[in-house]
């Protein structure tokens, strides 16, 4: 039954497709900034700082709606934005923004051939069109936030 | 297209999957076939400063794909004379030709004694196997 599977696997390849996994996913996923749980949200994030507010009814009542209708009342701290590079650097989950803040999805986009990523900033810094320096491995590289999402397709 | 598996006689190499052509004072470095093909596509290269030193078993740049990022070590001590604009622009070109088109660094070495403790292709073949 497993030979099977590798014959299956191995017929299908010869026909012409390519194989295609978890990272290829994260780099379409990225590129139209769908968030990642566990990257771009989590136990420590909220939805409104998160961008998410869409899916929340707060004229509903649900376990932490308090906490969703203050923050949108106070404006959120941070944000998730999404960033482009300008300059030749692949950004990574966890490095830090300069000004406060920290990457949490970065890759190479290959639809763009640039590196992109999302990571939460100050408020004040999440306009598109803010300059962004990311701590790449020591060495500081420029983003630039701009609008969701970083790619959507032409027809 | 990703060039087939080799490891020219003529190279001498480190079993941190670079290589080194010598020629005179000066060598050209690069990565490995089998680096190149691990790390999958190489999306950047990190190059050092033309005018900077490179250290024998230390990094001296770094090679992306889009998974992953990797140290590049130096097999030989010097000083870069050049860097491969064209892996710069277009990193996919190591995993076309690593050995060609695809090289990394040239620099006047600083310590030709060196070369010694450098493999050469049965040697880092050997390497390759008993991983």
């Amino acid at each position: 039954m497993a030979d099977d599977a590798v014959r299956l696997f191995d017929a299908v390849l010869e026909r012409g497709a390519l194989p295609c996994g978890l990272g290829a996913r994260d780099t379409l996923r990225l590129e139209v900034c769908y968030p990642l749980h566990g990257n771009d949200i989590g136990p420590d994030t909220d939805a409104i700082s998160a961008g998410l507010g869409w899916v929340c009814s707060l004229d509903k009542e649900f376990e932490g709606v308090d906490v969703l209708r203050r923050v949108k009342d106070e404006g959120p701290d941070e944000r998730l934005v999404a960033f482009v590079m300008e300059d030749k650097a692949i950004p990574r989950q966890g490095m830090a923004i300069e000004g406060g803040g920290e990457v949490t999805s970065g890759t190479h986009s290959p639809t763009l051939d640039v590196g992109i990523g999302m990571g939460y900033v100050p408020a004040a810094q999440a306009k598109p069109g803010t300059e962004l320096t990311i701590d790449v491995r020591g060495r500081p590289r420029r983003a630039r936030v701009v609008k969701k999402p970083i790619y959507k397709r032409e027809d | 297209v990703a060039a087939a598996e080799s490891y020219p006689e003529d190279l001498k190499y480190h079993s941190e999957h670079d290589w080194a052509r010598v020629e005179g004072e000066e060598a050209t470095l690069g990565i490995t076939w089998f680096a190149a093909d691990a790390l999958g596509e190489l999306v950047h290269f990190e190059a050092p400063e033309v005018g900077s030193n490179v250290t024998k078993d230390q990094s001296y740049g770094e090679v992306e794909s889009v998974k992953a990022v990797s140290d590049v070590i130096a097999p030989l001590s010097g000083e870069v004379l050049a860097v491969n604009e064209q892996v710069v622009g277009a990193p996919e070109t190591v995993n076309d030709d690593p050995y060609g088109n695809g090289w990394l660094i040239r620099v006047r070495l600083s310590d030709p004694g060196e070369l010694d403790a450098l493999l050469d292709a049965g040697a880092y073949k050997q390497v390759l196997a008993d991983q």
